[in-house]
């Protein structure tokens, strides 16, 4: 989904329109699961942040501003959804496994993600983000730099820092 | 085994996460039911913080940042200050050691080439009077040389 079609929602989701949360809501909902999935670690969790954040994106609708960043707004509120649980509860680090085996099945591919799942929550929040928005939402780099307020080369810094952490831990299951 | 190539291991992993995410939407009834029951209690103002900057990380929020552009530009703008005073001063000094050997800046070089030039002065005076009077003292000597010369042939003529 645009920026701008966000935008747009979100102003008619204001005027109260239920029709327009219920498109941005399936327009969304994968990214912001997959996001927070990546922030908190666990499925259950994301599930009910996710929800929560289209729930807040109804109630805080008449607030939105619109400047073209109706997505970074929604992101913004799962991001802070995400902050809270992780301050709540402790996420837990467990050992990732020594060894995967060496396939390309289904269940390897689902394993996969479990241990990358494993491996972002061992990053820095920071790094942690930047890989989530670049591998759930699909933003460039540049539009991450746009969303967060900050410098792109801070961006791109923190994106190579994360890859290689994440090589490290998971190089040898790759 | 570990992959040399950054751009398939972030093929990969960018291929994990996409599968890790991919879950069926839940229905939005269950949404629409929670808006009835008036959820959430919370302001926008308290869910924020009343922060008109929102962060999006707790590193963001709290964590002071130890290094960065600022403390390194405001370094380099010291340095660079210190370098400027150090090369401007040594180079000011420079000037005025070899203006005070040349002779040609400053009221006491001023005095000290005066006395110099009315000690040349002198000396050439000193000198001129030499010369004046050898010169003198050669003329007295020639007239009387000559005079001799004319008296002995005045001599020779009344003998």
């Amino acid at each position: 989904m645009e920026q701008r079609a966000a935008d747009e929602l979100i102003l008619s989701v204001a005027a109260g329109d239920m029709h327009a949360l219920e498109a941005l809501y399936s327009g969304m909902y994968r990214e912001i699961y997959g996001y927070l999935l990546s922030m908190v670690g666990d499925p259950h969790a994301a599930e009910d942040l996710a929800q929560d954040t289209f729930l807040r994106v109804y109630k805080y609708a008449p607030k939105f501003v619109p400047s073209g960043y109706g997505k970074s707004w929604v992101y913004k509120i799962a991001g802070r959804l995400a902050l809270t649980y992780r301050a709540k509860n402790s996420v837990p680090t467990e050992e990732l496994p020594e060894t995967l085996a060496d396939s390309h099945s289904a269940e390897d591919r689902v394993l996969d993600a479990q241990l990358v799942t494993q491996a972002m929550a061992r990053l820095s929040e920071d790094e942690r983000q930047v890989v989530s928005l670049h591998a759930v939402s699909g933003l460039p780099l540049r539009e991450i730099a746009e969303l967060l307020r900050i410098p792109l080369g801070t961006v791109k810094w923190r994106h190579a820092e994360a890859i290689k952490k994440l090589k490290v831990m998971l190089g040898g299951n790759f | 085994m570990l992959t040399e190539n950054s751009d398939l291991f972030e093929k990969k992993l960018y291929e994990s996460i996409h599968a890790a995410a991919d879950t069926p939407i839940p229905p939005f009834d269950a949404l629409a039911a929670r808006i009835v029951a008036n959820e959430p209690t919370e302001s926008y103002e308290q869910f924020f913080g009343g922060e008109d900057e929102y962060p999006l990380t707790a590193d963001a929020a709290a964590v002071p940042k130890k290094s960065g552009p600022a403390w390194y530009k405001t370094l380099g703008i010291a340095a660079a200050a210190v370098a400027v005073f150090v090369v401007g001063s040594g180079l000011v000094m420079v000037l005025l050691a070899g203006s005070m050997r040349c002779g040609s800046a400053g009221p006491m070089n001023d005095k000290a080439a005066y006395e110099e030039t009315a000690q040349v002065a002198e000396c050439d005076d000193a000198f001129y009077d030499a010369e004046q009077g050898a010169e003198d003292s050669a003329k007295t000597n020639r007239v009387s040389d000559s005079d001799l010369q004319k008296n002995d042939t005045e001599d020779s003529s009344q003998q």
